[in-house]
Order: C-alpha cells, then structure tokens, then sequence
C-alpha cells in the first residue's frame, strides 16, 4: 500500500467519520490520492465522467426510483392491501402477515428498501397500530425487515450496482433473486406465526365471500407489472434498463388510470426522483476514482492472493465474507460497502470459484439485513423520522426477525443452488 | 434575483431528467411496437444522465439529501457538531476547489471530441461535473464563514434522516 492510498482511504474514511456526505468524501479522497501521487487531478474528472457515461446498465437506477415513487404518490400500494387482507386478515396476526405479503409484492416493482418502507410500509404501520392492534414498535420492526426484500425479489437497485462492479448480468442476478425473497418472507411469516401465539395477535374480520373476487381483481393490476418485467426480461424482449422504463411507464398509466395523480405532483414527483437518483449516481460515479486508485495499487489481487494462500474454500469464504459484512453493515451504509469493499473482493472469489451471481445475491441481502441492524440501520432512521416511533423499541421487537433473516441468509450461503436454480433453469452458465 | 435563477435551475434539472425518461419510453415502443431501433436515442439518453445527475448535484441537491453517516456526529454536543462541520467543511471545500482547473481543462480539452452520433462535444455533456465541483467548493466556503460567524447554531442544528434523505443504493 503506497503512502497516497492511505492519504486517500484517511480522508474519504476522515470525513465520513465527520459526516461529510459519502460521495463528496470518496471525490475528495480521490483528489487527494491523485495529489500526493503528484497525477493531474484531471485524471478525477475523466475516470469519474467516462465511467458514468459508459456504464449504460446505471441507468435503471434511476429509472426505478421514479417507478417506485410515481407507485407511492399514486397510492397503488393502498390498492394492493384490500387484496392482501381479503386472503390472509383472518389469520391470528393478520395484518403482520399482510405487511410481509403486499412487501413482497411491492418489491416484484420497486428495488429499493427505502421505498418500500416509506409507501407501502407507512401505510401497512398505520393499520397495524390503527385501534391498538399492535404496537407501534412491533409494526416499526417488521416494516423495517420486510421491507429488505424489496431489493432481493427482482428489479432491484443493488443488484444492477453489483452488477456494474462485477461484470455479472443483471438478467442472471434478477432471476437469482427471485427465490431468495421468497425465503425470507417465508422466514419473516414463521416468526409472525410463532409471535402470534405467544402474544395472541389479533385477527381481521373475514370479508364475504362474494366480494373477494372483486377486491382481488382491484389489487390485481398493480400486480401484473412484475409479471410484464420479468416476463420481458426472461424472455429477452427487452433488457433490465429497459424494463426499468417500462415499469416507470407502467406506474404512470396506473395512476392515470386510477386518477389518484394530478399534474401539479406528477412534477413534484419527478422533481424528488431526481434528487433520489442523483444522491446516489452521485456515490456510484465517486466511486470511480476510489477503484481506480485502489486497481492502480493492485488491492484486489493482493486480497485474492491472501485468501488463496490461507486455502480458503468456497464455503469458508463465503461464510467468512458474511461475518465481515453483518458486522460491517452495523457501521457502514450500503452503497459504501458495495462500491469499494465488493470490488476488492471479486477477484478471490472468482479464483476460489464461487458464482459470481451467488456471490452477489448472498452480499446483497447480508447488506439488506444490515440496514436494519444498529447503529447505523437506515430502515430504522427511515421509519423513525416518519412515524417517531423510538428507536431503542423497534430495534428490540426487530431482534427475532434478524435471527430469522440471518438464518435465511445461512441457507442461501450454504445451498447455491437456492439462488441459481433459477438464473440455471432459464440458461444461465454459472461457473 | 436569486430564487429566479434557482428556479431556473431547477427546471433545467427536472426538465432534463423528464427528457431522459420520455426518450427512453419512446425507444422502447418504437423498438417493440413498430420493431424501428433507434440510433441516437440511446446517446441522448446517457448524454442527459450524466448532465442531470451533475448538475442536480451542483444546484438542486440540499446536503441533507446525501447520505452522510452521523453516528458519532448526532451524539456531539453544539460546539462538537460545530467542529467537525468546520474540519470536514474545510477538506471537501478545499480539494473541490482544488480539482476545479484541472477539471476545467480535462473538459475543456473534450471539446474536441464529440458523441458518435449526435455530434455533441464532450465537452458540453461534462461541463456540469465542472460546475458542480465549483458550486459544492462554494457552498463549502460559505458554510465555513456561517460556521465562524454568530449564527453557527442554525448551520449545525439540522436533523438529518427526514423522509427523502439518503435514498442511498439500498
């Protein structure tokens, strides 16, 4: 490691301790690696500006930041709970259930955490604690997990970023999340199950039977969205950017069709997904110059070469990988931890032949679950700000689900074959 | 004079990316519906991201809405919080501003080269990370000169983690 590597990791690690903004901390990282190596600093703007311009697949991101927040302001998620209601309310814990399935499905439109847990996670916390059903707390805690399924069942904003550093498909990445949310929500419904007896949940009011196909038919529309994109993405017919349009345009004529969305906020909405989208292109182009620098250093190799020389095996790696990043995720954000330390990784774990789609998937949802972990969980602050419910409380009713999610994450470390059977089955290679 | 320009600003910002989401979808219908590819739809699509995302981040992103890290910040007490505003100020003001002419030159260096299809210079599609590395260096100074003046309270009083703040890649 060269003294201006150190220089740089000191100031991007230096004012992220003292709450720069993350991407303004990785630039200037970069600036001052740049300097100490006596480079021209112009390096900065070619690395950061043709590695946006060239990395097309980014442009998802944004684009499913503005589906998920047009599905928000038109309160297609509202839609979507009489449906998840009519089938699994009258279940002891009912509306628990109801958080985890309209989470789910939610997620087959949204691949962000956060949106998820500010639309129809607000909206599912409102009903729960609505007459005293549950406390705010439990409803808080179970938000903030269900709502990490978001970015595993497919689109997903992560998964395209992962897919940027790695060189992997986003297709193949997509279809491997599939099965993976699955488990979790199974994983969230057990523990639902168990709670329910323990503390007597209380259970909806069956509507009529000759009603429940018209409120499933209601909720049924937002729903065909997910099939439309991963039907267009399995087939080919269109590539993952493209379904990220497609799923934006989709959200508009709902809302058009609905009504529920004037012009006025039509604006305003798109107005707030710039914002969104920019802080985190912002991150991913800072990030160009960080991994310049630390390629230049030849970092990664040298981390491969560490593991090959310890004789790791693939288990053994992935295992070890996870400890690091559940404690990690306590402390960092994810964009951090997927932009640099992922890259640092890449090449041990192809020289140790883990799948690279298996490999992402696993990284992915460990940082999903540290979202929700403290000090640093972003789902939690999320919720906090706009419920005001305490921290302290939500963290200790979230206990039994991280246990839960953690063990789901076991599963899919230690069976591949639960994340690739899919991406395989559909013709993906893997290694 | 000011909320007119930032106005503009904004509009330019909200225009640009709604440009870039029309053109997309118009790309898409014209591939699949009428099975016409599209030569220049796909530069003007990449030619608008990083024009938007640039400058969005020069002028209509609050520092708020970045993803910052407070975990040992919120725990301070006033005068702490005022300190490490005024270090981390300081470094990210100071070697922004330090990269400004180089930058400058790099892009204006692209002029030179233009998109292949749409003939537009480098240059112009780049020119907002230039302003936007200037505009964070003098948002930076001037939060330096609010944090040494007597109205330091207001500068570091603000609660992070609203509702849009941080829509980090999670």
């Amino acid at each position: 490691m060269s003294n201006a590597l150190i220089i740089m990791l000191a100031v991007m690690g230096g004012t992220m301790l003292l709450r720069a903004p993350i991407s303004f901390g990785m630039l200037a990282g970069g600036v001052a690696y740049l300097i100490a190596k006596g480079q021209d600093i112009g390096l900065m703007a070619e690395q950061v500006l043709n590695g946006l311009y060239n990395s097309y697949v980014l442009l998802a991101v944004p684009l499913f930041i503005l589906a998920a927040s047009i599905m928000n302001a038109g309160a297609i998620s509202e839609r979507l709970f009489a449906m998840a209601i009519a089938l699994v309310g009258h279940f002891r814990g009912g509306l628990a259930y109801v958080n985890v399935i309209v989470s789910v499905i939610f997620s087959g439109m949204s691949g962000s955490a956060i949106a998820d847990a500010a639309g129809p996670g607000l909206v599912s916390i409102r009903m729960m604690t609505d007459k005293n059903r549950f406390t705010p707390e439990f409803a808080g805690a179970l938000t903030a997990c269900s709502s990490t399924i978001g970015p595993i069942i497919p689109p997903s904003i992560p998964l395209v970023i992962y897919a940027l550093v790695s060189g992997s498909s986003v297709g193949a990445l997509f279809l491997a999340g599939v099965i993976p949310g699955f488990i979790m929500a199974l994983s969230l419904m057990i523990g639902i199950y168990i709670l329910a007896r323990i503390h007597n949940f209380p259970r909806e009011e069956r509507p009529k039977m000759a009603d429940i196909p018209r409120i499933v038919a209601q909720g049924f529309l937002p729903l065909t969205l997910p099939i439309v994109l991963l039907g267009g993405i399995y087939t080919g017919v269109f590539t993952p950017t493209e379904a990220a349009a497609v799923a934006a345009m989709h959200a508009i004529i709902l809302t058009l069709y609905y009504r529920s969305l004037s012009w006025q906020r039509m604006w305003h909405v798109l107005q707030e997904s710039l914002r969104q989208s920019a802080s985190v292109t912002l991150i991913v182009a800072s990030a160009f110059i960080m991994n310049y620098a630390i390629a230049a250093e030849q970092i990664p190799d040298l981390v491969a070469h560490w593991f090959t020389q310890h004789e790791f095996s693939k288990i053994e790696f992935l295992l070890l990988i996870n400890v690091i990043f559940l404690i990690l995720g306590c402390l960092l954000d994810t964009s951090t931890m997927l932009l640099v330390l992922v890259p640092l990784l890449i090449p041990a774990a192809k020289l140790l032949g883990v799948d690279l789609v298996h490999f992402g998937v696993v990284v992915v949802v460990n940082m999903m679950i540290g979202l929700v972990t403290p000090p640093f969980g972003m789902l939690l602050f999320v919720i906090n700000a706009l419920t005001g419910t305490s921290l302290k409380g939500m963290i200790r009713q979230s206990l039994p689900f991280m246990i839960l999610l953690i063990i789901a994450l076991l599963v899919m470390t230690l069976f591949p074959q639960t994340v690739l059977w899919l991406p395989q089955s559909m013709g993906y290679v893997t290694q | 004079m000011f909320k007119l320009l930032k106005r503009g600003s904004d509009l330019i910002g909200t225009l640009s990316y709604g440009v870039l989401f029309l053109t997309f979808i118009f790309q898409v219908i014209l591939r699949f519906v009428f099975n016409k590819p599209l030569a220049w739809s796909d530069e003007l699509i990449v030619i608008l991201y990083v024009f938007s995302m640039f400058w969005a981040g020069a002028f209509l992103l609050k520092e708020k809405d970045h993803v910052m890290l407070d975990l040992l910040y919120e725990h301070l007490p006033p005068q702490g919080k005022r300190i490490f505003s005024i270090l981390y100020s300081l470094i990210i003001g100071g070697l922004f501003l330090w990269a400004v002419p180089a930058s400058y030159s790099y892009v204006s260096f692209m002029m030179r080269e233009s998109t292949p299809v749409l003939g537009i210079p480098f240059g112009i599609v780049y020119a907002a990370f230039v302003l936007f590395l200037l505009s964070i260096g003098l948002l930076y100074i001037r939060k330096l000169i609010v944090l040494f003046g007597p109205n330091w309270h207001k500068e570091v009083g603000v609660t992070t983690h609203d509702s849009h703040n941080a829509e980090s890649v999670e």
